[in-house]
């Protein structure tokens, strides 16, 4: 016998066996799951402040956000995809979410296929109480989903993994941001790098010698957190008529939108400061008045002191435009191709993110730009998540859902980011 | 910090406030229209007009259609506790109450009728107009007490 048959042989008598236990653990793991997220009817919103009430025991009691508790608790219960179902999903998002498309990113990457993984756990969640809700698939009700009792309590988490689908759609923030971390107070305390060249330069000595000692200093600085949020209501009816996917976009757009206010927000912390006396951004003029040049473009990025890369430059399309135009940057022979390719400009290395001015930064006009290193620019600070509510009010028939989030933004190298003005 | 976020906006629905009304007799009702009490038959209500300030607003026209005049349309009641943003015709001043200016014609960018405001006649306090209403230049929000 050949091996090749010795191996059928093998996969024909224990393979089927093997993967029919599987599947029984499979479905044992979902039922654990479901148990564990139905409410009560004494109590139905037990699992939802559960959600609130847990604490990472790992991280020092911090609050973590709904929708990774749900992706832990699923995983913890024995509900994950397979190998070829994470890569299945994580490309989907990938591709549906343009991550890498236009430059590379490595923090959204990471927390897109985060992201994906406890997403199919919730919707398989779904799938599980015959309430599918898979993209491109036939969907069920809204109101299918809010009536099944073990769908009703997870059902704020369908809220919060589509909000947050909707802020990982768009690249600006997570460029800005160079890192994002919880903490469980409305005030951060910051760790702001000041150490200079003379803190931490090493000496000459010679055998024998002591060396010089050198220091990392930080500066402590209290940042407040904002509170962002908004109340959405729907009638029975649109429930009754509306499928989850049709939903689930509603509210990814309703996520967008969050995100562009959260970019504004953390975009005027890059240049104004936190308020806690890191100062205000350095700035680059530009030569002439609203007629930038190349060499106004070379003199910002050596504004930047020794040891700093800067690579992202973040612009409003008015000074998109401007760069496109200039005669460094719009020959074809010089292998830019915007004009028939529409690849984008990398000035000088940078990648080029386009920002417009919405008006909720004072200092980020149409003839400004910002220009940063965005591994040393910016902290994102969280408390808590995305937490979503909802309630049903029965006297008028509508559903209310409320979703809040606490964040807050603090520089955390000044050095790392300037602005580009008279553009 | 240079960063502003809008903080006022809509909140009108109050989970009970929402009635079903009859459009008056003459009165062909859009959805956005502000409407006061009319008394010409029970449960009626008609647009704005003269020197009125809104009672509701129509949120929804069920099944009314020119063959089914009497069908109920849903208003929301502008009760003591609620803010609704509207488009504004020419100009308005804050503190001062929401009335009817000339001709009922509704917002392009907010698809409700535009107000004009008054010292006297009207109902509710204009509290901020502008850059600070969520829809921007021609809108104001307006508190109803």
């Amino acid at each position: 016998m050949s091996l090749a048959l010795l191996e059928k042989g093998i996969d024909d008598q224990f393979v089927p066996e093997v993967r029919a236990k599987i599947a029984a653990e499979r479905e044992k793991s979902m039922e654990a799951l479901t148990k564990k997220t139905a409410a009560p009817e004494s109590d139905p919103a037990a699992f939802h402040r559960g959600i609130q009430n847990w604490r990472s025991e790992d991280a020092d009691d911090l609050a973590v956000s709904s929708v990774r508790y749900f992706g832990e608790l699923a995983r913890s219960e024995g509900v994950y995809p397979t190998a070829s179902e994470k890569a299945f999903w994580e490309t989907y998002w990938l591709k549906k979410l343009k991550v890498n498309q236009r430059f590379e990113e490595p923090r959204r990457e990471f927390r897109v296929r985060e992201f994906a993984n406890d997403w199919w756990s919730l919707m398989k969640l779904f799938e599980a109480q015959k309430a599918p809700a898979w993209p491109e698939h036939p969907n069920a009700t809204v109101q299918k989903a809010f009536t099944t009792n073990a769908l009703q309590s997870v059902f704020p988490l369908f809220f919060d993994t589509n909000i947050v689908a909707g802020i990982l759609a768009n690249p600006v923030l997570e460029r800005l941001v160079m890192t994002s971390i919880p903490v469980n107070s409305h005030t951060a305390t910051h760790l702001k790098m000041t150490e200079t060249d003379a803190d931490t330069t090493m000496s000459e000595g010679g055998e024998g010698t002591t060396f010089v000692q050198m220091v990392i200093k930080e500066a402590e600085r209290t940042v407040k957190l904002k509170k962002f949020g908004g109340e959405l209501m729907w009638t029975y009816e649109v429930m009754r008529l509306q499928r989850l996917n049709v939903l689930a976009l509603s509210i990814q757009r309703i996520g967008q939108r969050y995100n562009q206010l959260q970019t504004d927000y953390a975009l005027s912390v890059l240049i104004d400061g936190d308020g806690a006396g890191d100062g205000a951004i350095t700035d680059s003029a530009a030569t002439t008045t609203g007629t930038p040049v190349y060499g106004d473009l070379v003199n910002a990025e050596f504004v930047f002191p020794q040891g700093y890369e800067p690579d992202t430059i973040v612009a409003p399309k008015e000074v998109i435009k401007k760069l496109y135009t200039m005669a460094e940057y719009k020959d074809p022979l010089a292998g830019i191709l915007h004009q028939t390719t529409g690849n984008t400009v990398n000035p000088l290395g940078m990648d080029l993110v386009r920002w417009d001015s919405t008006g909720r930064v004072s200092t980020y006009a149409a003839t400004n730009a910002v220009m940063l290193d965005s591994d040393l620019a910016l902290v994102q600070y969280t408390e808590g998540g995305i937490i979503t509510e909802t309630e049903r009010i029965i006297r008028a028939q509508w559903e209310r859902a409320v979703t809040t989030q606490w964040v807050g933004y603090a520089v955390w190298d000044r050095s790392a980011a300037i602005r580009l003005t008279g553009w | 910090m240079a960063f502003t976020t809008l903080i006022a906006g809509d909140r009108y629905n109050l989970g009970w406030n929402i009635v079903p009304k009859i459009a008056k007799s003459g009165y062909t009702p859009t959805v956005g229209d502000l409407v006061v009490i009319d008394t010409s038959a029970a449960n009626r209500v008609d647009v704005i007009a003269s020197t009125e300030g809104p009672y509701g607003i129509v949120e929804n026209l069920n099944g009314y259609s020119s063959t089914n005049l009497l069908c109920p349309i849903s208003v929301v009641e502008l009760v003591p506790g609620t803010y609704l943003e509207l488009p504004y015709l020419t100009s308005v001043t804050l503190g001062q109450h929401a009335v009817f200016d000339t001709g009922v014609t509704h917002g392009s960018t907010l698809d409700r009728t535009k107000i004009g405001s008054d010292a006297t006649n009207g109902t509710g306090t204009i509290v901020c107009k502008d850059a600070d209403a969520p829809h921007g230049t021609g809108h104001c929000v307006v508190f109803f007490f």
